[in-house]
């Protein structure tokens, strides 16, 4: 036979993804998936719960980095308040101080955001994988022939799973809005329970239309998407609603509203000394920070001109 | 965050959207007769193209009729091959974008070219769910019959005229999605329940009555049983997805059917493709890419793997002597019958091909993914005639 001159897997960009997200994401869980199935008394549903479970341990370490990010973060909310009423008009110098604090306190602002990106390839793998292993369609169990593992124990004999769950079929969209519901319902605590109470307005406004937002959207796309898929969602929502309940129940604002919010685990922020108070009651840096901010304007402005060459005393 | 969730929620509506479990748009089989070509697209029409076997005809000239109803009439794509009869063939589409409401239709061979309505003595019947196999006939029996999603084997009457009405129907606990085949008036195909099922096609009987023998492979079985005559008798020989392949006596009076060879044959993937003999070797293709050429009694003569590794859904042809396979992949081999030597250069056809293959003569007809149908010769080995059914 004459030697086969196909194209290379790793071409380009695009086939990378692909190379990825099938080998080393969606392949593994169809097959996981597959044996699941035989041994949950060829349930696909259960087969799906049991998975969402055993996914959201494995990425409880990063779970738990975003919790305790959270929770440090949450921490911090009053003196965060301090600051925004404290430079209420030097935005500059209120973020400078916030990094400082965020600094101190071992807090990464975007702490929250990296465990969640990592995630994301998992979740849309599994999205894969939920709607590749059914094979309900010609073309899905053609391609489902080429992702069960040879050695697989099972695959040859399970395959198509039936994908009926309770009367409902997980290849197809719920036809009640049931599932929907669930979706949007538990996406909602979840969000309710991780949303901080922030300090600024504007963040403030953005997550009151995130926590209403996403839960909408989803529940939108529950309508469309396979009930397998919303299946997932809902047993990952609450899985997620679970563990922040033990992890950040006193700091929740559906489960605690009085608890006072412990100190950051890390490195404190500095306390005020006593000499720096003055008699008025007031901090006498606080005056200082005041002054500054004050001519904060106009001196940078000239600074910039270079006309000024030591910030701590005033032009002429 | 925003952006994120937005990332997020398009990537995920864009790779997994309905486009997923939407019912794809079919494979454009083909089926050959008296040097016509039939085909169901993957845009729901139904076509009657001349086999064109030397090539001069234009893309317009071959088209001998084209049938493409509107609105609610519309056709889903089409899976399965055409069913050629006496006057009129048959085809089954896929029904809804998320196949149900499949539909069977009778179309007169010799119908006008420009008809987009069913004409005198055609007929469509709805079913259930969507029609992935093609259909038999059994012209003795006056019936046509055709296996469904929605696990039901259906026999329609084809002795009517315009209004066919449905003669009876068989349920399996599966979905039926290989083509059946009948043989002195029984009917045998495969059902992803794992089953084999044997049905007498005789009138009047009740489902227990109707039932000759159901045989129980270890994985669904979805391929076109081949009819042929053993060293026992007639054998149904037929691939399923536990790799083996089985030899079932045609006639058997154990209701748990019978095997002819001592054991199935083990292949190295699920058999999809049906098989297909010259007479003295049995031919079946795997989804790993293999070819395995077997002597009546089961035992092997060669096995011949394609180098791109392509699974082969397609079933392939027997043309003088030689064996002629399209991969999924997209390349057409043609191997020597006797010894699986590749006697060309293979094909690329520069499209995904699942369709069955069939062929007139020399002309073997390929249905593409790409929405064309290729005329082949396969002994210049060249492709003759490329024609989009757009």
């Amino acid at each position: 036979m004459r030697p086969y001159k196909g194209k290379a897997y790793l071409t380009c960009t695009g086939v990378t993804v692909t190379f990825f997200f099938d080998n080393i994401l969606v392949n593994p869980m169809l097959n996981i998936l597959v044996v699941l199935y035989s041994f949950l008394f060829s349930n696909f549903g259960l087969s799906i719960i049991i998975f969402t479970v055993i996914v959201r341990l494995v990425t409880l370490p990063l779970t738990l980095k975003q919790l305790h990010q959270m929770r440090a973060m949450m921490a911090l909310q009053p003196r965060m308040k301090d600051m925004q009423t404290r430079y209420a008009k030097d935005p500059q110098r209120r973020s400078q101080e916030m990094m400082r604090l965020y600094r101190e306190a071992g807090v990464n602002p975007l702490g929250c955001l990296g465990p969640m990106v990592i995630q994301l390839p998992i979740w849309i793998g599994l999205y894969q994988a939920l709607l590749k292993t059914l094979g309900t369609t010609p073309d899905h169990l053609v391609g489902l022939a080429q992702r069960v593992y040879s050695w697989n124990p099972v695959g040859d004999t399970i395959v198509p799973l039936n994908s009926n769950f309770f009367g409902l079929d997980l290849a197809n969209p719920d036809p009640t809005p049931i599932l929907p519901v669930l979706v949007g319902a538990s996406t909602w605590l979840q969000q309710k329970m991780t949303t901080m109470p922030a300090a600024d307005p504007r963040q403030s406004s953005t997550n009151a239309m995130m926590l209403w937002m996403m839960p909408i959207m989803l529940a939108f796309f529950a309508f469309t998407f396979p009930s397998g898929l919303s299946l997932y969602w809902v047993v990952s929502n609450l899985v997620g609603v679970a563990l922040q309940y033990f992890i950040t129940r006193d700091l929740s604002p559906l489960f605690s509203k009085s608890t006072p919010a412990p100190e950051p685990a890390s490195q404190p922020v500095r306390e005020l000394e006593p000499k720096e108070i003055e008699s008025d009651g007031r901090a006498s840096n606080d005056r200082k920070v005041r002054r500054r901010s004050h001519r904060a304007g106009p001196e940078r402005a000239r600074r910039k001109a270079g006309r000024s060459r030591n910030r701590n005393i005033k032009p002429r | 965050m925003v952006p994120l969730l937005l990332v997020f929620v398009l990537v995920l509506t864009g790779c997994t959207g309905r486009s997923l479990i939407a019912w794809g748009s079919g494979w454009s089989a083909t089926a050959a007769s008296d040097g016509t070509v039939y085909v169901g697209t993957k845009q729901g029409e139904i076509l009657a193209l001349y086999a064109n076997k030397n090539g001069r005809l234009k893309a317009e000239e071959q088209v001998k009729w084209r049938f493409s109803p509107e609105k609610d009439q519309r056709l889903g794509g089409v899976f399965s091959m055409p069913a050629v009869g006496e006057e009129h063939i048959y085809v089954g589409d896929r029904g809804d974008a998320d196949g149900k409401n499949g539909k069977l239709y009778a179309l007169r061979k010799d119908r006008s070219p420009g008809s987009n309505t069913l004409e005198s003595g055609e007929w469509k019947k709805d079913i259930e769910g969507a029609i992935v196999g093609g259909a038999a006939l059994a012209e003795a029996e006056g019936l046509v019959l055709v296996g469904s999603n929605d696990g039901y084997l259906y026999a329609f009457d084809t002795t009517g005229d315009t209004t066919s009405k449905m003669a009876w129907r068989f349920p399996t606990g599966g979905r039926i999605w290989a083509t059946p085949v009948v043989w002195d008036g029984v009917v045998y195909f495969g059902s992803m329940d794992h089953y084999v099922y044997a049905l007498t096609l005789e009138a009047g009987l009740n489902l227990s009555k109707r039932l000759l023998w159901k045989y129980k492979t270890g994985g669904a079985v979805v391929s076109t049983p081949l009819l042929l005559d053993g060293p026992k008798g007639p054998m149904v020989i037929i691939g399923s997805f536990d790799k083996k392949l089985y030899a079932l006596k045609a006639r058997t009076s154990n209701p748990g059917g019978e095997m002819v060879w001592p054991q199935p044959f083990e292949g190295d993937d699920w058999f999809w493709a049906g098989a297909v003999s010259d007479g003295k070797y049995i031919f079946a293709p795997s989804m790993a890419g293999t070819v395995y050429a077997l002597d009546t009694g089961g035992a092997s003569v060669w096995a011949e793997r394609f180098e791109e590794k392509s699974p082969v859904v397609s079933t392939p042809v027997i043309v003088e002597g030689k064996v002629v396979v399209a991969t999924d992949k997209g390349k057409l081999h043609l191997l020597r019958a006797s010894d699986g030597e590749e006697l060309e250069v293979s094909k690329e056809l520069d499209s995904r091909v699942k369709a069955p293959l069939s062929h007139d003569g020399t002309m073997v007809f390929v249905g593409a993914e790409d929405k064309t149908v290729r005329g082949v010769d396969v002994e210049k080995w060249a492709e003759v005639w490329r024609l989009p059914t757009k």
